[in-house]
């Protein structure tokens, strides 16, 4: 008994090691760095932005959305839609907990749902409104298998978040996001990002690229392309208002 | 005069030509401003943006004239109404703008039947209805001026919707009513001036807005007082009355929950109410994440609503100028109106909404049946005209259905499921009366066939209700959707966008 115990107790500590999160050695940056780090790239201060989102159907058929966003000091963001002709004047605008979607045909605005789909693609509304991975998720280093990489496991502090779980993979020589993994509450794998094409935008560099996969849904995937950026940009605060949609 | 022509012609293609040119891919920002100013890129060039859609529905209805008491000489089986739309934002300054959504609607219908007297139906020729002759109709047309972020004058036709309600609105006083069904159909809206206060956590609105009292194609030609000289085609003007309703409301987001506050003060604004004072209230909040959560609600004293003389419809004789009255339009008693919903979207993108409706003014059993008997035994004495006429449609787009609710509680469904093939998208609406368990379910199936198209079918079918809480008149059992002089519907449309 004894001697099991003393063959266990090496084999069990080994796996607790390992499970622990990374503490950063020195000079490397912390987990909270680093998701700091993530929200400066992808989800600057404030910005003005030109996106496209292109969802590929399992029929292999794809509809294409063109986008503007702008995002406020105080982390309000603001969309106008002008791709396709159906969506066109179409507007979201989220602040804080809180995503409304203007419809022209409504003549009205409607209370949206983080996790609902982003105009029926493969990312959510929270992906896309609501990048603020510093607020919504607490971050700790895990070792990643390719060493050009760093690894966070992010873990939702609310359910307002857009996921339960996030794997998230940052490059080590430029701190860009490389890779997502995005989880349900249960485990299950719901959706994975690739992030690419890194280009300067006006001084800010940032993947230019996503890629999402749906996990339930293997057929299906969507693209996210940035086409311009600006940052810096002075807006007033009466732009995120939701008396101001559809004006 | 033909020079005027081609400078306005010379304007519109102009307009038309930036807009167009704001529709081409642009792959920067600067191209896109560039794009909604001109070419030049000089932001203080008025610029446009247009956009639209051309609408065919094609309508087909089984009419049953004995389910009624309600004329159906001027309902056709068959309905044809084609929309041309467009939506033009000229923006004139950075400050100033005019916006206009207007539809030039053609529609006509064929195949009228009514009662043969004998619980059968026979067939009208087919002739003219007012309320199917082709229109215009501006949905909106309005010029918006904002000398700061924080202040919005706007003056003209719009439709401006409060309220929390997702299928219906008790506190919209303002608008023509929407389709239940498809609470995206109407985008008429009314006449307005409005002030607009808008601040980062609130909201002050006051509006005012006269009663359209006379239009002709869209274009309104008396509002708030009636002329005092008669119309051409012998209309007197009903009263000398002024027409219109004041409304104040004040908009806050609190603990992530959207709060409106109303107030209104009218005079026979699209009622019967003199110098009447409303109260509302709308909120509207996700609970748990994915669960919408809102509730409206409207408190007025008196109602003018129409209800039958009970001795009189009881009675064998009666004078009918006098059986029909909005007896409650003075009594001073407090009736609410309230709409209790929520909304989620499941994993598989289909969206489920419920609400509750209620209306404290809706006829009671014995309310009912009055004005049952007073309106069949109207319908017998005129020989089919009965009491009520067909609406003009000039209020706003010809509806697929409106919701004129007759009774206290109603309960409104909506489950809409997408792509369940691709761009096939399919739905239900089911209202029904909770009185008599009597209502209409209305399935849907829609396919997107292009990115700028889209084909639907619609159905209408009235579910006549169960022998709980009807009402007896003439020995037949009724409820309130069994009146409908349908006994179902199809209805086939086609949308392109551009």
């Amino acid at each position: 008994m004894k001697r099991h115990t003393s063959c266990v107790l090496p084999v069990s500590l080994s796996l607790a090691i390992l499970s622990l999160p990374l503490a950063a050695s020195p000079g490397e940056p912390t987990a909270e760095e680093l998701l700091r780090r993530y929200d400066q790239v992808m989800s600057p201060k404030t910005f003005d932005a030109l996106m496209t989102m292109t969802a590929h159907r399992q029929d292999g058929s794809e509809r294409s959305y063109k986008f503007r966003a702008l995002k406020s000091e105080d982390d309000k963001i603001r969309t106008w839609f002008f791709e396709p002709a159906a969506a066109k004047g179409q507007e979201m605008l989220r602040v804080g907990d809180n995503m409304w979607v203007y419809m022209p045909n409504l003549k009205r605005a409607m209370r949206l749902a983080s996790r609902e789909s982003f105009q029926g693609g493969d990312f959510n509304n929270g992906d896309v409104l609501r990048v603020n991975y510093v607020a919504d998720y607490t971050a700790k280093r895990e070792t990643a298998e390719d060493p050009k990489l760093w690894l966070l496991d992010l873990t939702a502090k609310s359910k307002e978040a857009a996921y339960d779980r996030i794997k998230l993979w940052l490059s080590k020589d430029k701190q860009q996001p490389a890779k997502a993994e995005y989880y349900a509450a249960s485990g299950k794998l719901l959706r994975s990002a690739v992030f690419e094409d890194v280009k300067n935008f006006h001084g800010h560099e940032r993947p230019s690229h996503i890629t999402m996969r749906n996990e339930l849904a293997t057929k299906r995937w969507s693209e996210m392309t940035m086409l311009d950026m600006k940052l810096d940009i002075a807006i007033p605060a009466q732009r995120f208002v939701l008396d101001d949609l559809g004006r | 005069m033909c020079r005027r022509l081609l400078i306005a012609l010379a304007s519109l293609l102009s307009i038309w030509g930036n807009a167009e040119r704001s529709a081409c891919a642009q792959e920067s920002l600067d191209d896109l401003d560039k794009a909604k100013s001109g070419a030049s890129g000089d932001s203080k060039r008025a610029t446009a943006e247009v956009n639209g859609y051309v609408d065919n529905r094609l309508q087909y209805g089984h009419v049953n004239p004995s389910t009624t008491p309600l004329p159906t000489r001027d309902v056709p089986s068959i309905t044809e109404i084609l929309e041309a739309n467009i939506q033009l934002k000229v923006n004139i300054t950075p400050k100033l703008s005019i916006y206009t959504d207007i539809s030039l609607i053609y529609q006509n219908g064929w195949l009228f039947y009514q009662s043969d007297g004998n619980g059968g139906r026979e067939q009208v020729a087919d002739h003219d209805v007012a309320s199917i002759r082709p229109l215009v109709v501006p949905s909106e047309l309005y010029l918006s001026y904002a000398p700061k972020p924080w202040l919005n004058f706007l003056l003209g036709k719009k439709r401006i919707i409060w309220g929390s309600g997702f299928a219906f609105n008790p506190t919209d006083l303002i608008n023509p009513p929407k389709d239940p069904t498809d609470p995206n159909f109407q985008r008429a809206g009314a006449w307005v001036a409005r002030i607009e206060l808008p601040f980062e956590k609130f909201t002050i609105t006051a509006l005012f807005t006269p009663q359209v009292l006379y239009q002709n194609s869209g274009i309104p030609f008396a509002l708030m007082k009636y002329p005092d000289y008669p119309l051409v085609d012998g209309t007197k003007p009903a009263d000398d009355s002024y027409h219109y309703l004041l409304a104040a409301r004040l908009y806050f987001l609190l603990f992530n929950s959207d709060v409106n506050l109303f107030y209104y003060f009218s005079n026979k604004y699209n009622d019967l109410l003199e110098n009447a004072s409303r109260f509302g209230a709308s909120f509207s909040r996700y609970f748990f994440t994915d669960y919408e959560l809102h509730i409206e609600a409207l408190f007025q004293f008196g109602s003018s609503r129409l209800y039958a003389d009970h001795l009189c419809a009881a009675a064998s004789l009666c004078n009918f100028g006098s059986a029909i009255s909005a007896s409650k339009v003075r009594d001073g008693t407090l009736y609410p109106r309230l709409v209790v919903g929520g909304r989620t979207q499941f994993r598989d993108e289909s969206l489920l909404s419920i609400e509750y409706y209620y209306q404290a003014d809706g006829y009671s059993d014995q309310e009912f049946e009055d004005y049952l008997r007073v309106a069949y035994r109207a319908l017998q004495l005129t020989g089919g005209t009965g009491l009520v006429t067909g609406s003009s449609g000039q209020s706003g787009l010809p509806q697929r259905f409106t919701f004129d609710p007759l009774r206290r509680h109603y309960l409104i469904v909506s489950y809409n499921k997408p792509r369940i093939k691709e761009d096939w998208t399919i739905g239900a609406t089911l209202i029904a009366g909770l009185t008599d368990l009597s209502g209409t379910i209305s399935p849907s199936v829609s396919w997107s066939v292009r990115e700028w198209l889209t084909l639907s079918l619609f159905g209408f079918i009235p579910i006549r209700g169960i022998p709980v809480g009807q009402v007896t008149v003439n020995d037949v059992a009724i409820s309130e959707y069994s009146l409908l002089p349908i006994d179902f519907r199809f209805l086939f449309e086609a949308r392109a966008f551009y």
